[in-house]
C-alpha cells in the first residue's frame, strides 16, 4: 500500500503540466504523442503497417502463384529460387506465407473488431439498464460462454458451410459473450462513481451518460482485451481450417500451414518455422500497440 | 419573508441491508429552503444527512413523504417530468478527485450542463461561455483543454463549482464540498461560494459536519441524529443557545484553535454513535444523553416550535 | 534539561523523477520530549506525513532518506542492522494511521491481531497476550472488551477501531508513538474522546509525535509544535507561543485563516496562491511567492531557521521575536 503511494506521489510530480497550455486532444495528436514517447508501440506500428503491405501486395512480391504445385520440388530447403522453401506440395512458402496473411489477419482483426463491438455495446446497455435487459442480455452470453468453443465453432460452420465469411460470422459468435461480461461488469462499477452520479444530476441522458462517461473509462480494458482476443482469433481459425471446416486446401492461411508443417517438423522444420513466425510476429505486434494505445488515452498515465 | 424556493415534508427513506435488515437513513425529516438563504445542514456520521441531499436531487426516491419546488410537488415525478426542474437544481459533490470524469478535459466538463440543455447555438460559443465561467471562479482560461489529475483539490473543486453553475440554476446542494480541503483552500472555496450567492442570487443547502464552516456559511441551520432533526433555527441563535443537548455536545467538542482554553471543557459525550441499522428506541440520543430520563427511552420527542426555532427533546426548552 | 524521546537531525528525503531528483524533504530537525506530545502542522504536500514514514522507516523505493540521523532515546536509528531496526517497530515506535480500516486486517478478529503484536515482540504465552490485550482495551476505551475482542474491524464503528489502533500500538508500551491524522476520520464527538485518550498516554511517560492539518486539534492537545511548509520545518515554538505570536508569515497566515472561520468574518483570510510544486521550487525563500511582507533578500537568498526567543525558531528574515515581557 505505501509503495504504491510512493509511485502517486511521484507520478503527481511528472504530471504537474506547469507551463504549458494545454492542448486540444485530438485523435491524431494523442497518435502522435504515443508514437513519439512509446517505441515499442511506434515500431509495432510500423510492422503492423507492413504486414498490411504484404497482404495487399502479395502478388507484386512473389512471381509464384498461391496453388502453383511443383511436384518434383517438394520439400526443398530455403534457397535461392525459393526463400523460404517449399512445401509438401512443391508449392513457395514465402508466397503462401504472403497470401496467407490475407487470411489470418483478417481473421484475427475483423472478427476481434465485430465481436468487440457488440459485446462492449450490449454488456454496456445492459449494466446500464439492468432489469429485463440485463437478464436477458445476459443469459443469452451465458448461453454462448457455456458452449465449448469448437463445438459452437463446428456447428455453425457445418451448418453454413465452409468460407471465409463464415468462418468471420463464427468468431464473432463466438466471442462477444466475454466481452460482453467484461463491459458489464465495468460499466457497473463506473455507474456508481461519483461522476456519473454529478452527470445525472445535471440531467445528461441515460444515453450520453454511456457515450460520454462509460465507454471512454471502459476503453483500456477494452483494448486491452482486443489485443488479447487477436491471436487467438488466429489460432481458433487455424483449428478450424485444419479440420477442415474453415479455409479449404489449398487456400492458404498460416493457421493452416503450421498446422500441415507439423507433420514435416522433422524433415522439412521451415514449413512450421515462418507461419509461427509471423504469427508470433503479429501477435506480439498487436500486444504492443494495444499497450500503447491504453496508456495515450488515459490522461493519468502520460509522460511530460 | 423569502419565497420558499424548495420544501421537504416528512421524508423517510430506509435501504436494506444484510440479514433482512434495513438501515433507516432518513426518519420523518421536514425542511424548508428560502430563496437566496443558506440552510446548513450538520450532523455526525450516519446521520442521513447525505441521503437527504440526494432525495432532494431527485436522484434517490423517497419512501413516503413530499418534495415541492414552488409549490408543485415533485417527488413522485419520473425522471422525464422532471427534466424541467433538473436546470435549476444543481449539486457539488464532496471528492473533488471522484466528481469529475478522468477523462474529459475541463472545457468538456463545465459543457456539459451547457450541451444537455443546449444553451448556446455553436461549439464556440459554448467554448466561449466555458471560458467566462472559469473567469468567474478563478480558474486561468489556460486551462481549458487540461484534465483533472492535473489540478490540485481546491482548484478541482472551483471545475465542479463552475460545473454547478452553469446552466443558471435557482438551488445548489452543496454535499461536504470543502471537507477535503486544506483550511487556506478551504477558506478561498468558501468565499467563492458567498460571493456567488451575492452576485447570482442563489440558494444553498449546504451538507457538512464541520460546525466552524457551517456557522460561517448558513443563515439558518439544522442538525441531524441518526436519520432525524433534533434541532433548527437561526444559526447565531443556535450556536449561542442550544436547546437540543445534542447540539449542546457537538458544539462544546469541536477542538478550539486556542492552547489557552484546554481546561475549560465541558463534560466529553460518551458512547459511540449507535449503528443505524438499530437505532435506540424513544429519542433516538437517549443513549448518550446525560440529562435522558424515563420517558426519553420510551417516548419519541416530536419536533416543536418554540419562537424562530425547532427542538425535538422532551426536556426543552428548559 | 528535558529527556527527549526522539530527536531528529538534518532529515533529507526525496525521489528520483524525470526532471531531477525532487527533494521531499529538507533538512527537517525536531524533537519529541518523554511524557510531551509533540505536533506536526502543516497543509497537504508539506511532507509532515513523509517525516513520520522516514522516522517509522517505511520509506520505499523509489523514494529514499538521503542524509541525516534519527536518534530514539539517543540510540542512532540509522547504525543499526535490518533486523533491529525491524524490531523496534511497534515496540519501541509505533504509528496510528488515518484509517484504521485500511491499517487493521479486515479478515482477522481485532483481538489476534493485537495478540499478535505482543507474540511478536514478547516471550508470552498465548494467555498472557490475551490478557495483557483486554487490560490495553479497557485502558484505551473500548467497552465491552471481552466481546469487542472477538469482533472482525468491520463490525466495528470508526471511533472503536481507531482505538483498537490506539490499543495495539501501546500495548508494548512504546517509548514514541507516531499519530498520523488519528482523528481526521472521525467524528468531532469521538474526536474529543481520542484527545483526552491520548493526553492520558502521554502522562503515562510516552512521547507522542501528533501529526495533523487541524489547528484545532493541536492547540488542544499538544505541548509544542512544528510548522512545516514544502518540505521544511518554517517555525518552532511551544504551543501558547506559536499561537499568540507566530512569526512565520505562513504560520500566521493559517491561523488567520482558521480565526476569520471561527469569527465569521465576512470575507474570510486566506493565503494567496497555491502550495508550490516540489519539483519547481522557487529561488530563496518557498514561500516567497505568497508572502505579503517578502523582501528582496527572500527571493534571492533561502533563510535558515533561526532563535528569536527561548525555545522559538522560525525560518524567515523578517521574522522578529517577542521581547521579553
Amino acid at each position: 500500500m505505501l509503495r504504491k503511494k510512493e509511485k502517486q506521489i511521484v507520478a503527481a510530480f511528472e504530471h504537474r503540466a506547469g507551463d504549458e497550455i494545454g492542448e486540444q486532444e485530438t485523435f491524431g495528436v494523442l497518435m502522435r504523442r504515443m508514437l513519439r514517447e512509446n517505441k515499442l508501440a511506434a515500431v509495432s506500428l510500423l510492422v503492423i503497417i507492413l504486414m498490411f503491405l504484404c497482404m495487399a501486395l502479395a502478388p507484386m512480391l512473389t512471381s509464384y502463384g498461391e496453388t502453383d504445385m511443383d511436384l518434383l520440388n517438394r520439400l526443398q530447403p530455403p534457397s535461392g529460387a525459393h526463400l523460404l522453401g517449399t512445401d509438401e506440395g512443391g508449392r513457395d512458402v514465402l508466397t503462401r506465407l504472403l497470401y496467407g496473411s490475407r487470411v489470418s489477419l483478417m481473421v484475427g482483426i475483423v472478427p476481434t473488431l465485430l465481436s468487440m463491438v457488440l459485446g462492449a455495446l450490449l454488456g454496456v446497455v445492459a449494466g446500464y439498464r439492468g432489469g429485463l435487459t440485463d437478464t436477458v442480455i445476459m443469459r443469452l452470453a451465458d448461453v454462448v460462454l457455456a458452449f465449448p468453443s469448437m463445438l459452437l465453432a463446428m456447428v455453425i460452420m457445418y451448418t453454413l458451410g465452409g468460407g471465409l465469411f463464415n468462418v468471420f460470422l463464427t468468431l464473432t459468435l463466438m466471442n462477444w459473450g466475454s466481452v460482453a461480461r467484461i463491459a458489464r461488469s465495468e460499466t457497473l462499477r463506473l455507474k456508481e462513481s461519483e461522476y456519473v452520479e454529478a452527470a445525472r444530476s445535471i440531467g445528461v441522458s441515460g444515453w450520453n451518460i454511456i457515450r460520454r462517461h462509460i465507454l471512454p473509462n471502459c476503453l483500456p480494458t477494452l483494448i486491452v482485451l482486443f489485443t488479447l482476443n487477436v491471436p487467438a482469433a488466429i489460432l481458433t481459425e487455424s483449428s478450424l481450417s485444419f479440420l477442415g471446416l474453415g479455409i479449404q486446401p489449398p487456400s492458404a492461411s498460416w493457421g493452416l500451414m503450421v498446422n500441415t508443417g507439423r507433420q514435416y517438423l522433422y524433415n522439412a522444420p521451415w514449413l512450421s518455422f515462418a507461419p509461427s513466425a509471423a504469427i508470433m510476429v503479429a501477435v506480439l505486434s498487436f500486444n504492443f500497440l494495444g499497450d500503447g494505445l491504453r496508456d495515450v488515452l488515459d490522461p493519468r498515465q502520460r509522460k511530460q | 419573508m423569502s419565497e420558499v424556493l424548495l420544501e421537504a415534508r416528512k421524508l423517510y427513506k430506509a435501504f436494506p441491508a444484510d440479514h433482512h435488515r434495513t438501515v433507516q437513513a432518513v426518519t420523518d425529516v421536514s425542511l424548508e429552503l428560502e430563496k437566496g438563504k443558506t440552510l446548513g445542514l450538520v450532523g455526525e456520521s450516519g446521520c442521513g444527512k447525505s441521503t437527504l441531499g440526494r432525495m432532494l436531487m431527485h436522484l434517490i426516491p423517497p419512501d413516503s413523504g413530499e418534495i415541492q419546488i414552488r409549490g408543485t410537488t415533485v417527488s413522485g415525478m419520473s425522471e422525464a417530468e422532471f427534466m424541467k426542474y433538473r436546470r435549476m437544481l444543481q449539486m457539488v459533490f464532496q471528492d473533488p478527485y471522484a466528481s469529475l470524469n478522468p477523462r474529459m478535459n475541463v472545457r468538456n466538463l463545465i459543457a456539459e450542463p451547457l450541451e444537455t440543455y443546449r444553451m448556446y447555438e455553436s461549439r464556440e460559443e459554448t467554448t466561449r461561455h466555458v471560458a467566462e465561467l472559469m473567469k468567474t471562479v478563478g480558474l486561468p482560461e489556460e486551462f481549458l483543454y487540461r484534465y483533472p489529475h492535473q489540478f490540485s483539490g481546491g482548484q478541482r473543486q472551483r471545475i465542479a463549482i463552475a460545473r454547478a453553475i452553469a446552466p443558471d440554476p435557482e438551488l445548489i446542494i452543496c454535499d461536504e464540498p470543502v471537507s477535503a480541503l486544506d483550511v487556506s483552500v478551504q477558506n478561498q472555496i468558501l468565499n467563492l461560494l458567498k460571493k456567488l450567492q451575492q452576485t447570482r442570487g442563489l440558494t444553498y443547502l449546504f451538507i457538512s459536519h464541520d460546525l466552524s464552516v457551517i456557522r460561517y456559511i448558513s443563515d439558518r441551520i439544522a442538525v441531524m441524529y441518526l436519520g432525524k432533526i433534533c434541532e433548527t433555527g437561526a444559526t447565531e441563535e443556535v450556536f449561542r443557545e442550544p436547546l437540543h443537548p445534542y447540539t449542546r455536545f457537538l458544539t462544546a467538542s469541536v477542538p478550539l484553535p486556542d492552547p489557552h482554553r484546554r481546561g475549560e471543557r465541558r463534560q466529553t459525550l460518551t458512547g459511540e454513535i449507535p449503528s443505524p441499522l438499530a437505532p435506540p428506541s424513544g429519542c433516538r440520543f437517549h443513549t448518550r444523553c446525560p440529562f435522558a430520563t424515563e420517558q426519553c427511552s420510551q417516548e419519541e420527542p416530536a419536533l416543536r416550535q418554540s419562537g424562530g426555532r425547532q427542538v425535538a427533546c422532551h426536556l426543552s426548552p428548559n | 534539561m528535558e529527556e527527549k524521546t526522539l530527536i531528529v537531525e538534518d532529515l533529507c528525503a526525496g525521489f528520483p523523477t524525470l526532471r531531477g531528483e525532487v527533494c521531499v524533504l529538507d533538512h527537517v530537525s525536531l524533537e519529541v520530549a518523554k511524557g510531551k506530545i509533540t505536533g506536526l502542522v502543516g497543509e497537504s504536500g508539506c511532507g509532515k506525513s513523509m517525516t513520520a514514514r522516514a522516522v517509522m522507516n517505511l520509506i520505499r523505493f523509489p523514494g529514499r532518506v538521503t542524509s541525516g540521523r534519527i536518534l530514539l532515546e539517543g540510540q542512532d536509528l540509522g547504525s543499526m542492522g535490518k533486523k533491529e531496526r525491524r524490531m523496534l517497530q511497534g515496540q519501541e515506535i509505533s504509528m496510528i494511521f488515518q484509517d484504521p480500516m485500511t491499517s487493521l486486517n479486515p479478515v482477522m478478529k481485532v483481538g489476534k491481531q493485537v495478540d499478535e503484536t505482543v507474540l511478536l515482540h514478547e516471550h508470552v504465552t498465548r494467555d498472557e497476550a490475551k490478557k495483557r490485550t483486554l487490560e490495553m482495551f479497557e485502558a484505551a476505551g473500548v467497552p465491552d472488551p471481552e466481546r469487542r475482542y472477538h469482533c472482525y474491524p468491520h463490525q466495528l464503528s470508526g471511533g472503536l477501531r481507531q482505538r483498537v489502533m490506539i490499543a495495539m500500538a501501546m500495548i508494548c508500551r512504546p517509548k514514541l508513538l507516531i499519530a498520523d491524522e488519528p482523528t481526521t476520520a472521525l467524528d468531532v464527538t469521538v474526536e474529543a474522546q481520542i484527545l483526552d485518550l491520548m493526553k492520558e498516554m502521554s502522562r503515562k511517560g510516552t512521547g507522542i509525535l501528533l501529526i495533523s492539518h487541524n489547528l484545532g486539534v493541536i492547540a488542544q492537545v499538544c505541548d509544542d509544535a512544528y510548522v512545516m511548509y514544502a518540505g521544511k520545518i518554517a517555525e518552532q515554538a511551544d504551543i501558547c507561543t506559536l499561537f499568540d505570536h507566530p512569526a512565520h508569515p505562513y504560520t500566521k497566515g493559517l491561523l488567520s485563516a482558521v480565526s476569520s472561520l471561527r469569527n465569521g468574518c465576512e470575507t474570510l483570510k486566506t493565503i494567496p496562491g497555491n502550495v508550490p510544486d516540489l519539483s519547481r521550487l522557487p529561488a530563496g525563500c518557498c514561500f516567497s511567492p505568497r508572502c505579503d511582507c517578502c523582501r528582496q533578500e527572500c527571493k534571492e537568498k533561502a533563510p535558515e531557521m533561526r532563535e528569536i526567543g527561548p525555545g522559538h525558531s522560525v525560518r524567515c528574515f523578517a521574522a522578529e521575536g517577542v521581547t521579553a515581557e
